[in-house]
């Protein structure tokens, strides 16, 4: 049991973090040294997921949850998505006023709820990491508690977010009552041939098609994403998005198995729509933390069609896909909260114009990363589409491959679009926030794009290693 | 026709009637109350099927708790003295389509799975009301499951009800500088 | 005895009412106390399973639900009231819920 313990220790250092800034942002109300603490919990828990990156997993507390392999995987994406999001937070919300210690707690928590349900194999344990996720994520939506907006977009974000649990929970409540356990070790054998156990997954399905904001399900994105303060939004589109994403592979991948043709044809027509909608969506927005969210629900679908291929190497795409997304995505988001200006923290499209000559580094980061969520070729965009379609290839779903072409060529003009808006010659403000840490992180971020895009065998055969050729996630 | 049946049936009923009213009422305070009488209602349904320990959280938590804390945020959003409380209704048949295809759905599935034929139901042992131990006894193995097995999950547990408390405090908390907008007057 | 399928037969109404109650009204309190509803559904069926499976499990489940469900109410209730204190109408009309 203690040893037990010591394996959760990257959760157990978050959680003692969060704590102590709780302490000190008493003692010492919104200091500046709560960021650093913030940092040095992610860190730490970094080091140590990245630590176990390459071994097997190891199944604690009786199969409760299993670390390494697969989990520190995709807990390494999310502290460093933690770690983007910390940094930003710490150059852009004294700008808003709203420095507050509490954000930085708020998001080590919501880190743990995402932890947790990437390496959890008890659908309650889950649950219960997808609320803390989520509540800390309605909070953090409305930060600008005394903005109209901050408050209308948390609060459809909580309601929507509210009734989704509401649906989950039945769903849990159905496979529980008909396999009798809430284990994804335990469920492969146990799928009973009943319509009630179908409709239960049909309803956790919705909850977490609802939560990674893929498409009959993604009505909130674009305004809880609008409404939120702009790092925030970065974190919600990736980090929340990635754990919820590797749930959804477990509970699939790993509890409904054996059972996929059950589920994949489902699951690529919701691929298929987000493509769609996400894409089509894009072109018509003018603001760009809207436009960025409706391309989020676009690459969501461009994930999910590895998850829907159903064998290893989709699920293997699709997990390097969740990086590849995550870092282009963070450097938009960070590029977009660190040029915002207004306000009311909007940045309509056409305040970018003049970025690229008054920053042309920042501009050249910018370009990089729309780049590689349209897919251009040297970049890690082009190798993560590249290995789900070819999964999806493999799996005899053509279609799907076509819609995902056809609407990454669409998707080039909106992005297009805002890489050339930056270089017209129009006199722009200076950078009204910024700091060393953050240009540090859009750097690391874009030198990660390049990597995975012109190396990325490395980490294709990494994350190919967590799945055997059944497709369950077993080592 | 037994007792447990008839208590069934009561206290089913006055679940259901109250959440009627909680959807159709126009009166946000009848709408607490019809809440506070469903919530009664399900926890005389968990004390009819083996679950005393529930019941009595039940009662303590969620009518205890739960609605004390909605009709104070009624009280505290709606200005009372002038008139009654209203709200209105939207989308009317969309929402109620979807309500009553998601029911009709749920009973044929709830109908068409038969229970007993599945393994693990049949090994299980079934505990009946008589059978039973008195009450108490789920206390006990509850406590023993919430230290046990699922001590991991009571932790976790515990982070949300933190991540809530600090939540809630932050945004129900009048902030000083960036709330400088003077106070607009309540007509 | 009542058969189980009684219960369940209850829940998945009152899950039913719950999901109405949230798509027909748009006062956010009323939305909550729907959103309450159906998680005293789910918390009914739980029940319900766990005695037709005799394993106590449904019911350690239940208190966690518990748990969720009144931290998930007092947030909500923290947003109303920072939502009334800035625009004094809690009616979610104007925030176009089911709309991109």
């Amino acid at each position: 049991m203690w040893l037990d313990t010591l394996a959760l220790m990257p959760v157990l250092l978050l959680v003692v973090a969060g704590l102590l800034i709780i302490v000190l942002d008493s003692l010492d109300n919104d200091s500046p040294v709560l960021p650093w603490v913030a940092l040095l919990g992610l860190l730490g828990a970094l080091v140590l997921e990245l630590n176990r990156l390459g071994g097997g997993g190891r199944f604690l507390f009786e199969g409760l949850l299993r670390v390494g392999g697969f989990s520190a995987y995709v807990n390494a994406v999310l502290l460093l998505g933690g770690i983007a999001t910390v940094i930003f937070c710490r150059a852009y919300l004294p700008r808003i006023w709203h420095a507050h210690g509490e954000v930085y707690a708020l998001v080590l928590f919501a880190l743990v709820g995402m932890m947790v349900m990437a390496a959890s194999y008890d659908l309650v344990l889950t649950f219960l990491g997808l609320e803390t996720m989520s509540v800390a994520l309605y909070v953090l939506t409305g930060l600008a508690r005394e903005d109209v907006r901050a408050n209308e977009a948390a609060m459809k974000y909580f309601l929507l977010g509210a009734f989704a649990t509401g649906f989950v929970l039945y769903g849990l409540a159905f496979l529980y009552g008909t396999t009798g356990t809430t284990r994804l070790d335990l469920l492969p054998t146990r799928i009973p041939n009943t319509p009630l156990f179908w409709v239960g997954v049909g309803l956790l399905l919705v909850g977490f098609l609802f939560k990674i904001a893929a498409v009959p399900f993604h009505m909130w994105a674009p305004d809880a994403y609008q409404g939120a303060p702009t790092p925030i939004a970065g974190f919600m589109a990736t980090a929340s998005k990635a754990a919820a994403m590797s749930a959804l592979l477990l509970l699939l991948g790993h509890g409904l198995g054996l059972v996929r043709p059950q589920w994949a044809d489902v699951l690529a027509v919701v691929a298929a729509l987000s493509m769609i909608v996400g894409n089509g969506a894009a072109l018509m927005q003018g603001e760009v933390k809207r436009l960025l969210a409706y391309s989020g629900i676009a690459h969501v679908g461009y994930a999910l069609v590895g998850i829907a291929s159903a064998s290893a190497s989709g699920y293997a795409g699709a997990l390097f896909y969740l990086l590849a997304y995550a870092s282009a995505a963070l450097g938009a988001f960070g590029v977009a909260a660190l040029w915002e200006q207004r306000p009311d923290r909007q940045l309509p499209a056409e305040d970018l114009s003049g970025l690229g000559r008054r920053h042309p580094l920042l501009g050249a980061l910018w370009v990089l990363f729309l780049l590689s969520l349209v897919g251009f070729p040297p970049l890690a965009g082009f190798m993560a589409k590249y290995a789900v379609f070819a999964a999806a290839v493999q799996a005899g779903k053509i279609w799907l491959v076509l819609i995902g072409v056809i609407t990454s060529m669409i998707s080039a003009y909106y992005y297009l679009r805002l890489c050339v808006l930056i270089w017209r010659p129009v006199e722009a403000h200076p950078l009204p926030s910024s700091g060393q840490l953050a240009s540090g992180v859009l750097l690391l971020t874009s030198a990660l794009l390049l990597w995975l895009g012109l190396w990325p065998s490395g980490v294709l055969e990494l994350v190919g290693r967590f799945f055997e050729d059944s497709g369950l996630v077993l080592r | 026709m037994d007792y447990y049946r008839i208590a069934f049936y009561l206290f089913g009923a006055l679940t259901v009637l109250a959440a009627v009213v909680v959807v159709w009422s126009r009166n946000l305070i009848h709408a607490g109350m019809g809440l506070l009488l469903t919530l009664f209602g399900v926890a005389g349904l968990y004390a009819l099927a083996a679950a005393d320990f529930l019941a009595v959280v039940q009662i303590l938590v969620y009518v205890g708790g739960i609605v004390i804390l909605l009709l104070f945020g009624i009280m505290l959003t709606q200005r009372i003295a002038g008139r009654a409380p209203r709200t209105g209704v939207v989308n009317r048949t969309v929402g109620a389509l979807i309500a009553t295809g998601l029911f009709v759905l749920f009973v044929m599935v709830i109908f068409s799975a038969r229970f007993a034929e599945l393994p693990w139901i049949a090994q299980g042992r079934m505990i009946d009301r008589e059978s039973a131990p008195p009450v108490g006894s789920t206390v006990e193995r509850l406590g023993q499951l919430l230290v046990g097995p699922y001590l991991l999950l009571f932790e976790v547990a515990a982070l949300v009800l933190t991540v809530a408390l600090i939540g809630a405090a932050y945004l129900a908390r009048r902030s000083r500088q960036e709330g400088a907008r003077p106070r607009r007057m309540i007509s | 005895m009542v058969p189980a399928g009684g219960y369940l037969l209850v829940s998945a109404l009152l899950f039913s009412l719950g999901v109405m109650g949230v798509l027909l009204r748009r006062s956010a309190i009323v939305m909550f106390m729907c959103v309450e509803m159906m998680l005293n559904a789910v918390n009914l069926s739980l029940v319900a399973f766990s005695r037709l499976l005799g394993d106590p499990t449904g019911q350690v489940l239940v208190f966690f639900v518990m748990c969720v469900a009144a931290a998930e109410v007092s947030v909500g209730l923290a947003l109303v009231i920072a939502l009334f204190r800035n625009r004094e109408s809690i009616d979610v009309d104007q925030i176009r819920l089911l709309r991109g």
